[in-house]
């Protein structure tokens, strides 16, 4: 098998994913308050459940699927274009998440003219975000003597896709830009910092 | 060869061009020859099946053609089912949305087809089925993705929003 290792009780085919989630290792960058933010212009092929988007180049074509490492049919309708907020906005939600703040969550979606959330929604979120946490500092358990420092996963992690490699065959050859973040473009997309 | 020709003249004649190239026929004449007279090697043979497959992937036939090129394709690899692998995959890869009706009739002529009683026609359908092909025990997982890529492509154009499908085993 090349890129489907199998299907699970629910018959959803297991994909045989790349590790250190598609990333080339060392292009790894966290997102960071003041020093990188989301990209403009994103892109995602596939569900808005997931967490992970390119940006769409200056030419304005986007990422193949060959490029951002996705094993894929091409098939342009799956594709969903958007834009990110550019200011403070998306840290300023990520800490109140991540804090478990649902006071100052409901005061920034107010101020942006959205609705409140209930503690209920917030509980959701709060877990979905330390779901991401764990994951990712387990995946990226140790890596620091690989890439000479610890990786930043708070607001999430852009680099380049790594190609996808198997049995020392190329089947994707990736290099195109990935964002990954602690939740999903549809929540990003309903707390007011990405639209679609 | 007749097949080919066959083919070449209706594209032709439907283009209203006497001149439009066709598939090329006169290239892949001198080969045919060969494989006549038995002068083909394997490999001469395979060529053969490549020039066949760069036909159908030009994406002008209908089903019925493309099942007379995949025998024509099995006949000179003297083995149906490698022709058959061989032709699918690019086949199905390379399918246009428009030649939806046709892509039905050929999946409903392959093998892989035979392991679903209807090809859906809706993402909904789709996915019900897609989740059932995917529980089953009686295919391998190579059979699975390739049903899957199968019902997929008779989906056709404006009817897979969102839909991602594996593109390999």
């Amino acid at each position: 098998m090349r890129f489907v290792k199998g299907f699970d009780k629910k018959g959803v085919p297991i994909y045989d994913w790349p590790k250190y989630l598609g990333f080339v290792l060392s292009s790894i960058k966290p997102i960071m308050r003041g020093k990188l933010n989301l990209p403009r212009l994103w892109s995602r092929v596939g569900s808005l459940h997931g967490n992970s988007f390119s940006d769409i180049p200056e030419d304005g074509a986007s990422y193949t699927n060959n490029q951002r490492a996705i094993p894929d049919i091409e098939n342009p309708e799956a594709e969903h274009q958007g834009t990110s907020r550019q200011d403070e906005y998306y840290f300023d939600v990520i800490d109140a998440i991540a804090s478990r703040d649902l006071d100052g969550l409901n005061k920034l979606l107010n101020a942006n003219g959205l609705e409140s959330i209930s503690d209920v929604e917030m509980d959701l979120l709060f877990n979905d975000y330390i779901d991401y946490i764990r994951g990712t500092e387990e995946i990226f358990k140790g890596v620091k003597e690989r890439v000479g420092r610890d990786i930043d996963v708070k607001y999430g992690l852009f680099g380049y896709a790594a190609p996808w490699i198997k049995d020392g065959e190329v089947l994707l050859n990736g290099g195109a830009t990935q964002y990954t973040l602690p939740l999903s473009i549809q929540q990003l997309i309903e707390l007011g910092v990405l639209k679609n | 060869m007749s097949a080919l020709i066959n083919i070449e003249n209706r594209i032709r004649d439907q283009s209203g061009n006497i001149n439009h190239p066709g598939i090329g026929i006169d290239a892949v004449h001198d080969t045919y020859m060969s494989y006549l007279r038995g002068e083909m090697s394997l490999d001469t043979a395979w060529s053969m099946v490549e020039i066949i497959k760069t036909v159908i992937n030009t994406q002008a036939l209908t089903g019925g053609e493309i099942k007379q090129l995949t025998q024509l394709a099995a006949e000179i690899v003297g083995d149906e089912e490698l022709a058959q692998a061989y032709v699918d995959e690019e086949y199905l890869l390379t399918l246009k949305p428009m030649d939806k009706i046709d892509s039905e009739r050929g999946v409903g002529d392959n093998e892989i087809a035979k392991h679903i009683n209807k090809m859906p026609t809706t993402p909904k359908e789709y996915y019900a089925s897609a989740l059932e092909v995917g529980k089953r025990s009686d295919l391998t997982v190579e059979q699975k993705v390739r049903l899957l890529q199968a019902m997929y492509y008779a989906l056709g154009e404006g009817n897979t929003e969102r839909m991602c499908v594996a593109r390999q085993m």
